[in-house]
């Protein structure tokens, strides 16, 4: 399965990656991904690329128009990586567009107009709202995302390898919070 | 004190954590870094569990003075890694030719990351693969993050075998591919060195090291043969015969993508150590074969040598390489798999190209709170920015670059705001200002400060003190103050000081976001008179703290 995960520098997409990858080893699946670092984490565009698979795979990237699922805590960076989309690409995107100096507004149906064309379903999120409202902050929206992935069973990854990745990964006072954010994936 | 890698777990890592570890596992016990993406991630896990591991570990001024003191410190005979990305290696590069023709002690390894197609490097696309031809030593290309750590290893054992450096050379896409890694046993060696003194060893004065030279280019055989028997180099058989392809790095990844693509089997020969070349091995896989597909990053370098070795044995041979995919940008699978379509006259079809009109994209800007903001502010408040000439330099603050304040003219590398300020007011009645950072101008800045006092040029020098090397993950350097290196580093050295002793009256220390109208006075008094100026605008970045605070956490 190859998943992109896309935001702005700064939002964790990095960690989210690490979240995947010791899910993935707990489950004695294989992956492959990709990330950048350096200027482009400055504000500017994140994309991480992630595959799973159950045997070895190859390249850490995948092609234009290979992507099955995209994770975007973004709207308008979701509608700049349809590059990877193509009719059999889910969509999970957090309904949030934060502005930038070339660009002041960006809403769902700008969106959808780049995005319907190719792609198999779209599910645009209240995740930023939910988790600012029961957990003060939207900085785990990710983490809601990624708990919504895994409850609708669009990643091939169990509840229980996934918490247990949120421990490894985060210090115990924020594993309470990303744990309650993955569940709130549940409700979105 | 705690470890933090357990023997027979596996971990998810990047290739750069790979490096660490093999290097962990070879026992080594110096490390030298100055950061620079894609390599910043081996320092910066250095700088974590170097206490964990009684390693010595330091962030040096700059990639030459790393290398010459981890060569210093196998000479004493630890064992020494030294690490730094591409450009780092062009700093080192005049300490880097001599040091080829002596026999450090203890094994050394250097690590070169080059940065295909750009990513995190503002200045050029270069490939460190071209050194080979004045440096002779066995360069290791590996492609996953399992091999990072497997060739981390075997050029510590390669390195102490023949008394020669070892380069480990990676590219953005293995530094920072994530894959599961087996760790292995790692033990620690913890013994004092001893210089022991033996000129020739050491020592490469003329007319002795035209025989070092001899003596280096001669080990190239035995190299090969070494290689061939601890298994690098590898050939893959393959269903179809007279085709055969070439990889190296990370392209051999690509490669295999796309043969499951198209459901093909060729024979591969992955090229591990770009030198020494396995040059009887290629002569052999070109044998009978009527095309080769070359892969690799960057320049055609496999390319030419494949060529040059088709001649004997078969010029009929047809080499596909960067005729196909072009000497610009990076390797991926939809590169490889044009070779393939080419060789094998595949009936591909590319994805089409679509006609989406994609939103803008969003370009990088300082975080919000970044000190930056206030200097760039201020500037555009006194600044009609057609007037004055910007000379950009090499960190965060070339962000300038990008709306809404485009201030940013040239940029050549880190240092060379300086240079060319100096330049071009010795040439124009413009107004120049130039940028620099704290980390920068502790790397490349002096000689320069100095030429600018001596030959006197009247620039306004903007020193963007964050303190702190921002840009590369939050490294400390020289005048990082002492609350900030919980891990290192004794001393806290002033720039101010420095500035001083070299005969810089207009000099001037401000906090940028609480005394902007300082700033601005200041630039208007530049704007005046025909005067060299220094502001020092000194406020931490706002993650000043985060890789002393990052946990690690495995
Ligand atoms: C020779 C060389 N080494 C390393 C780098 C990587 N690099 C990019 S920006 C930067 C330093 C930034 O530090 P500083 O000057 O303090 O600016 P800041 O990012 O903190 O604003 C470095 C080391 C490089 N470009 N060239
Ligand atoms: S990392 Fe620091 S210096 Fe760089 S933009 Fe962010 S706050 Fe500013």
């Amino acid at each position: 399965m190859n998943i992109l995960l896309t935001g702005i520098g700064g939002q964790g997409i990095i960690t989210l990656k690490k979240v995947l990858s010791y899910a993935v080893l707990k489950e004695g699946k294989f992956f492959r991904s990709s990330e950048l670092h350096g200027l482009s984490q400055k504000g500017g565009e994140v994309l991480v690329h992630f595959r799973i698979a159950d045997q070895e795979i190859f390249s850490p990237l995948i092609e234009k128009g290979g992507a099955d699922l995209i994770i975007s805590l973004d709207l308008h960076q979701a509608s700049r990586v349809v590059d990877f989309a193509s009719k059999k690409t889910i969509f999970i995107v957090d309904n949030s567009f934060s502005p930038f100096f070339q660009l002041k507004k960006f809403s769902q149906s700008d969106f959808l107009k780049i995005a319907s064309p190719f792609s198999k379903k779209i599910f645009i999120l209240e995740a930023s709202k939910i988790c600012q409202e029961k957990l003060d902050s939207d900085v785990y929206k990710g983490t809601a995302l990624l708990g919504f992935a895994c409850f609708q069973k669009i990643i091939p990854l169990k509840e229980k390898s996934m918490t247990w990745a949120l421990k490894k990964v985060f210090p115990a006072d924020l594993f309470q919070k990303n744990k309650k954010a993955f569940l709130l994936g549940k409700t979105l | 004190m705690k470890k933090i890698f357990k023997k027979g777990e596996i971990l998810p890592l990047i290739g750069n954590e790979g490096i660490v570890v093999g290097a962990l596992e070879a026992s080594v016990q110096s490390v030298f870094t100055y950061p620079g993406t894609p390599a910043s991630e081996i320092g910066n896990l250095f700088y974590k569990i170097k206490e964990n591991y009684g390693i010595y570990m330091e962030y040096s001024t700059n990639e030459i003075v790393a290398l010459e003191s981890g060569a210093g410190t196998a000479f004493a005979g630890l064992k020494t890694l030294v690490a730094m990305k591409h450009f780092g290696a062009n700093v080192a590069l005049d300490a880097l030719i001599p040091l080829a023709h002596t026999k450090p002690r203890g094994g050394m390894v250097i690590v070169i990351a080059d940065d295909p197609s750009c990513h995190s490097s503002a200045q050029s696309e270069q490939d460190s693969r071209i050194l080979w031809q004045n440096l002779y030593l066995p360069i290791l290309e590996p492609s996953t993050p399992g091999e990072a750590k497997e060739f981390t290893k075997i050029a510590f054992t390669l390195s102490e075998t023949f008394q020669k450096p070892v380069i480990i050379r990676t590219t953005t896409r293995v530094s920072h591919q994530g894959g599961p890694v087996k760790i292995g046993q790692i033990k620690i060696q913890k013994k004092k060195g001893v210089f022991k003194k033996e000129k020739e060893r050491f020592d490469t004065m003329p007319p002795f090291v035209l025989k070092q030279k001899a003596d280096l280019i001669s080990l190239k055989e035995k190299i090969e043969k070494y290689l061939e028997k601890i298994g690098l180099n590898k050939i893959s058989p393959g269903k179809i015969k007279e085709i055969g392809a070439i990889t190296s790095g990370v392209s051999h990844l690509y490669l295999l993508e796309s043969l499951k693509k198209f459901n093909i089997s060729l024979p591969i020969l992955k090229i591990d150590s770009f030198y020494p070349l396995p040059s009887k091995k290629i002569i052999n896989f070109l044998r009978k074969k009527k095309k080769i597909i070359v892969a690799e990053e960057i320049i055609d370098l496999i390319e030419r040598e494949v060529k040059i070795l088709s001649k004997e044995v078969n010029p009929q041979v047809k080499i596909l390489g960067k005729d196909i995919v072009g000497l610009v940008g990076e390797m991926n699978t939809e590169k490889t798999s044009l070779l393939l379509t080419e060789a094998l006259k595949l009936k591909y079809q590319r994805t089409p190209k679509r006609k989406i009109k994609l939103p803008v994209k969003r370009t990088p800007r300082f975080c919000p709170g970044c000190p930056y903001w206030s200097i760039f502010n201020a500037l555009a408040k006194e600044i009609k920015k057609e007037k004055v000439v910007f000379t950009g330099d090499i960190g965060c603050y070339m962000i300038g670059y990008f709306p809404p304040f485009e201030m940013q003219d040239t940029s050549l590398c880190m240092g060379s705001s300086l240079g060319l300020a100096h330049g071009i007011d010795k040439s124009t009645k413009q107004k120049v200002i130039a940028f620099i950072g704290d980390s920068t101008f502790f790397h490349a800045s002096l000689p320069n400060i100095i030429n600018i006092v001596n030959n006197q040029s009247n620039p306004l020098i903007i020193i963007f003190d964050n303190q702190i090397t921002a840009m590369t993950g939050r490294q400390p350097h020289p005048g990082t103050p002492l609350k900030y290196k919980t891990h290192d580093g004794k001393k806290e050295i002033k720039i101010e000081k420095i500035l001083t002793a070299l005969g810089i009256e207009n000099l001037t220390i401000l906090d940028p976001i609480k005394e902007n109208q300082l700033l601005r006075e200041k630039i208007r008094e530049f704007l005046k008179e025909d005067k060299l100026k220094v502001v020092i605008c000194r406020h931490p970045c706002r993650y000043v703290n985060a890789l002393e605070k990052a946990k690690l956490r495995y």
